[in-house]
């Protein structure tokens, strides 16, 4: 039977210097093999988007960011309402995009708040960074660094370790997220409805049997670059010594309490781990 | 004001041919000082021209008996100066593409049908064996290593002075309706058009059309080298100013017999590039095959490239 989903809604990105402000709406219809999707009437009664809060996060990150240079800078507000076999739910999201460059080297910050503690604890460091050096047979990673990690753990993920979804807000069908062990995830990934749905993990979060880090380690406190698998480029703080160190994660030993969501994909919730290279 | 219609289609070719995504995309953007104001509103005339030209491009590519993936994008826009309509085929067999259009889809698809079926059984890195780069492929070497620091405003490098490395857009207006020209990208000029992948996207300053010449710089080729013939995709990083390019398919020539032989990456400078470029021969060629990522924005770039000479 063809399931129909539809949504309305409006967004504004500041990307670069320029602010976009779309607002549409559109349908999408599996229906058996058969995926397809079109505008549909209503994006006129899509809800709007006050940007006023996100004028000023712009001119914020701009102040924070005065030690080094700006590369990328993108920042979105939406607004959504959905439908979905009789279900009507509303959302709302942030999404804050940043690279920060300094020689041949960029910082990635990814956050769904407006909320310029990373570039405040990240920019400083990186602006005096050192020469690279080999990675610490063990270190601490910091939330930031452990959650675009935590998805490449997903079929690699070694005994002491889980993963596990943590409920909370609703899926591509309307359904509320449920607590799951996966590894067959009952909740629905539709970023967007040109796309189709898919299985997967929302609020990811992974945990280990031991949850106390060693905070005498060297910390890598941001990412720079994507990762790569179990390999990571990070920058590494370590006494009063900040170095870009490239890594591969051989073991882990320890992951505390989640402490933050991260928007990876449909979410990721990270603490701090501590591994060996 | 600027408005476009665009139908992307995804399709498993063979017996029977399977329709799997339709999607059907509208809307109009208004640039009012730093700020664009987009929406849905369809362009009644764009969506029938869009039609047509999906429904002429699908008829080049439906039921042929070959199994392959196909993605078909055919699109209409129109800016304050003019209206431009575009069809872009992508022919995929495993991890070999080609991208292709209407026109040019029946002989591109049996070029990837005959490169697919070669056996492959060596293994080649980058350095110490010469690279003869056919069927246009140095065009994406250029796109890469001209191009895209051409887009970023970097300061030109001194380059083989035979070689000649243009972008000459086929469109006389860009997306947001100014004339556009012919830029020298050796001499590091920005390309002139500015594009954009769908209404809610900023219009960036982008290559529409690499063209590479070459003036007096014959070569014979080596006894042992590397014939470049397919590219799964390339990447410059502005940061480092090193190009990587990721090559799907190649044979290893030695003696005049040819081998397969598996995908690799070139990762270098683009000033060793510009001293890796030995020679070159032939009338540019068109290469199948560039679709461009750029702020996750992806356009369909013209390719043609001569046969080039490259020793790193």
């Amino acid at each position: 039977m063809a399931e129909t989903y539809r949504k309305r809604g409006s967004i504004v990105r500041y990307e670069n210097g320029v602010f976009v402000r779309v607002r549409e709406s559109g349908e999408a219809v599996e229906d058996g093999m058969l995926f397809r999707c079109a505008p549909a009437p209503g994006g006129s009664d899509a809800p709007g988007v006050d940007d006023g809060e996100l004028r000023r996060f712009v001119g914020r990150v701009q102040t924070a960011s005065a030690d080094v240079a700006i590369e990328r800078l993108i920042v979105t507000e939406g607004q959504a309402i959905h439908e979905f076999a009789g279900r009507s739910w509303t959302e709302k999201t942030r999404r804050v995009h940043l690279s920060l460059v300094k020689h041949d080297r960029r910082v990635l910050i990814d956050e769904d708040t407006y909320d310029t503690t990373a570039i405040d604890e990240i920019a400083p460091p990186f602006a005096k960074m050192g020469r690279e050096r080999p990675a610490p047979p063990v270190l601490r990673l910091a939330p930031r660094v452990m959650a675009p990690l935590t998805r490449s753990l997903i079929g690699v993920v070694p005994p002491n370790v889980g993963l596990h979804q943590r409920a909370g807000g609703m899926d591509g069908k309307g359904n509320p997220i449920l607590d799951s062990v996966g590894p067959e995830w009952p909740n629905w990934y539709r970023p967007s409805y040109r796309l189709r749905p898919l299985r997967m993990a929302f609020n990811l979060v992974a945990t280990c049997s031991v949850t106390e880090v060693n905070e005498d380690l060297p910390r890598a406190i941001a990412l720079l670059a994507p990762p790569q698998g179990l390999v990571l480029d990070v920058l590494c703080v370590e006494g009063d010594e900040v170095y870009p160190t490239s890594l591969r994660i051989i073991r882990i030993d320890a992951i505390s309490e989640p402490t933050r969501r991260y928007p990876y994909g449909p979410g990721v919730w990270a603490g701090e781990g501590e591994v060996a290279t | 004001m600027f408005s476009i219609v665009s139908r992307d289609e995804r399709w498993s070719l063979g017996s029977p041919d399977i329709l799997h995504d339709r999607r059907l995309t509208h809307g109009e953007a208004t640039l009012l000082g730093s700020e664009i104001v987009a929406t849905d509103a369809v362009d009644r005339e764009l969506l029938d021209l869009s039609e047509q030209e999906m429904s002429a491009a699908r008829s080049t590519v439906v039921g042929g008996q070959a199994r392959l993936e196909a993605r078909i994008v055919a699109t209409a826009r129109r800016t304050p100066a003019s209206v431009i309509t575009e069809s872009v085929i992508t022919l995929s067999a495993g991890a070999l593409s080609v991208v292709t259009s209407p026109a040019h889809a029946d002989a591109d698809r049996e070029r990837l049908l005959r490169i697919a079926a070669r056996e492959i059984d060596q293994s080649a890195h980058a350095h110490g064996i010469p690279m003869i780069w056919k069927n246009g492929s140095a065009s994406v070497l250029l796109h890469e290593a001209a191009g895209h620091p051409a887009e970023h405003g970097h300061a030109a490098i001194r380059w083989p002075g035979w070689l000649s490395v243009r972008d000459e857009p086929s469109f006389e207006f860009d997306d947001a309706g100014r004339p556009v020209k012919a830029v020298d990208l050796l001499r590091g000029d920005r390309p002139a058009a500015m594009r954009r992948s769908s209404f809610a996207d900023v219009p960036l300053p982008r290559l529409s059309n690499v063209v590479v010449r070459h003036d007096g710089a014959p070569f014979e080729a080596p006894a042992t080298h590397l014939d470049i013939l397919l590219i799964a995709g390339g990447r410059y990083d502005p940061l480092t100013a090193t190009v990587s390019i990721f090559v799907a398919a190649a044979d290893l020539v030695e003696d005049g017999v040819a081998r397969g032989v598996r995908p690799f990456v070139i990762r270098e400078s683009r000033e060793r590039i510009a001293s890796a470029i030995r020679g070159a021969r032939g009338e540019p060629e068109r290469y199948p095959g560039v679709i461009c990522s750029t702020e996750g924005q992806e356009i369909f770039v013209g390719s043609h490239a001569p046969e080039i000479l490259v020793v790193f």
